[in-house]
C-alpha cells in the first residue's frame, strides 16, 4: 500500500469515518516492518487494539470446564449403582442359610402328628393358665372394692 | 436451548463482552462480575434469545447497560473512594513501569477518554464491529457514533504526537 493512500485513511480514520475494511488496511499497514517514520508514532495505537483483542476471561474457562465435569460424575453414579447391584446379588446368592431356612421338617405318620400338635397345644394352655393364676388376685381387689364403694 | 447449545453460543462472543466490561470497569474483578451477571440473565432469557436477530449485540448492549449501572453507583456510593485510591497509590510505580510498556500506556490513555468514547473505541476498533451495529448495540444513531468515535481517536493521537515530540507521558 502505498504511503499516501495510508496517509489519506488515516484522515479518515481520525474523523470517524473509515469503514471497518480500511482499518484493516492500517492494522495491517501499522503491524508490518516499513512502517514510514513519519507514521511511527501510530504503530503502538494499532499493535494495542490487535493485543486487546487477545484479552480472555476466567470466567468463560470456569463454565467450560464444569460442563465437562457433568459426565464424569455420571459416569461415577452409574458405577456406584452397578457395584451396589452386584452387592446385594452376592449376599443372595452365596448365603447358604436362606435356602434351608424354611425347611423345618415335617411328620410323616398322621397319629405321631397329632400327638405333637396335642403336645405342643397343651404347653401353650399350661403357659397361658400359669398367667391367669395371677388374675385370681384382681378379682379380690374388685370384691374389696364393692365393699366402700357401691 | 440446552446448557450445551447455551454455551457454545456465548462462548463466541463472551470475551468480547468480558473486554467490554473491563473497558469500562477497569478491574479485572469487577469485568468477570458482570460478564458473569450478564451471561446469568441470558440464561434466564434463552427461551427468547432465539427471537433476537443477533444475540452477540443483544449481549453487548446488556454489558453496557449493566456497567453504566455499576458506574452510577459507584459514583453515587462510597465504592468510589476504593478505586480511586487502589490507582493513586500505584501512579508512580506504574508510572515507570508503564512508560516502558508502550501498550500499557495507549491502554491507560483510552481509559482516561468519557465512557462513550471508550466504548465506541472498544467495539469499533478493538472488537470491529461496524458503526451501524455499534449504534445498535449502544442505542445511539450512526452519527453521534461517528463523532464520539472521531472525539476519541483525535485525543489518542494528539497523546501519542505529545509521546513523540517529548519522550514523556
Amino acid at each position: 500500500m502505498e504511503l499516501y493512500k495510508i496517509k489519506e485513511l488515516l484522515t479518515v480514520y481520525f474523523e470517524g469515518e473509515s469503514t471497518v475494511d480500511d482499518e484493516k488496511i492500517l492494522r495491517k499497514y501499522f503491524s508490518g516492518n516499513d512502517v514510514a517514520p513519519e507514521l511511527e508514532q501510530y504503530k503502538r495505537l494499532f499493535a494495542y487494539f490487535e493485543y486487546a483483542q487477545k484479552d480472555t476471561s476466567v470466567v468463560k474457562d470456569n463454565l467450560e470446564t464444569n460442563t465437562k465435569a457433568e459426565p464424569l460424575r455420571l459416569r461415577y453414579a452409574g458405577l456406584a449403582i452397578a457395584a451396589s447391584i452386584a452387592l446385594l446379588a452376592g449376599i443372595f446368592i452365596f448365603n447358604p442359610e436362606t435356602t434351608n431356612q424354611n425347611d423345618l421338617g415335617t411328620y410323616e405318620d398322621p397319629h405321631i402328628a397329632l400327638q405333637k400338635t396335642k403336645e405342643v397345644l397343651q404347653l401353650v394352655s399350661k403357659y397361658m393358665n400359669e398367667g391367669t393364676d395371677d388374675l385370681v388376685y384382681l378379682n379380690e381387689i374388685e370384691k374389696t372394692k364393692e365393699k366402700f364403694i357401691k | 436451548m440446552k446448557e450445551e447449545v447455551f454455551l457454545k453460543l456465548t462462548n463466541s462472543f463472551s470475551d468480547k463482552l468480558y473486554r467490554v466490561a473491563k473497558r469500562l470497569l477497569i478491574s479485572n474483578e469487577e469485568a468477570e462480575d458482570a460478564l458473569q451477571e450478564v451471561l446469568l440473565k441470558l440464561w434466564k432469557r434463552k427461551k427468547t434469545i432465539a427471537k433476537y436477530k443477533s444475540p452477540e449485540a443483544l449481549a453487548i448492549t446488556m454489558t453496557k447497560n449493566y456497567c453504566y449501572d455499576k458506574l452510577k453507583a459507584k459514583s453515587s456510593g462510597n465504592v468510589k473512594i476504593e478505586h480511586a485510591n487502589y490507582t493513586d497509590e500505584h501512579t508512580s510505580l506504574q508510572h515507570q513501569i508503564e512508560a516502558k510498556n508502550s501498550m500499557e500506556w495507549v491502554h491507560k490513555i483510552i481509559n482516561t477518554l468519557p465512557e462513550q468514547q471508550r466504548l465506541v473505541i472498544q467495539l469499533r476498533d478493538i472488537e470491529q464491529f461496524d458503526t451501524s451495529e455499534v449504534a445498535a448495540m449502544l442505542t445511539m444513531n450512526e452519527n453521534a457514533v461517528r463523532v464520539a468515535l472521531s472525539r476519541g481517536r483525535k485525543v489518542l493521537r494528539e497523546e501519542l504526537i505529545k509521546k513523540q515530540n517529548y519522550g514523556i507521558v
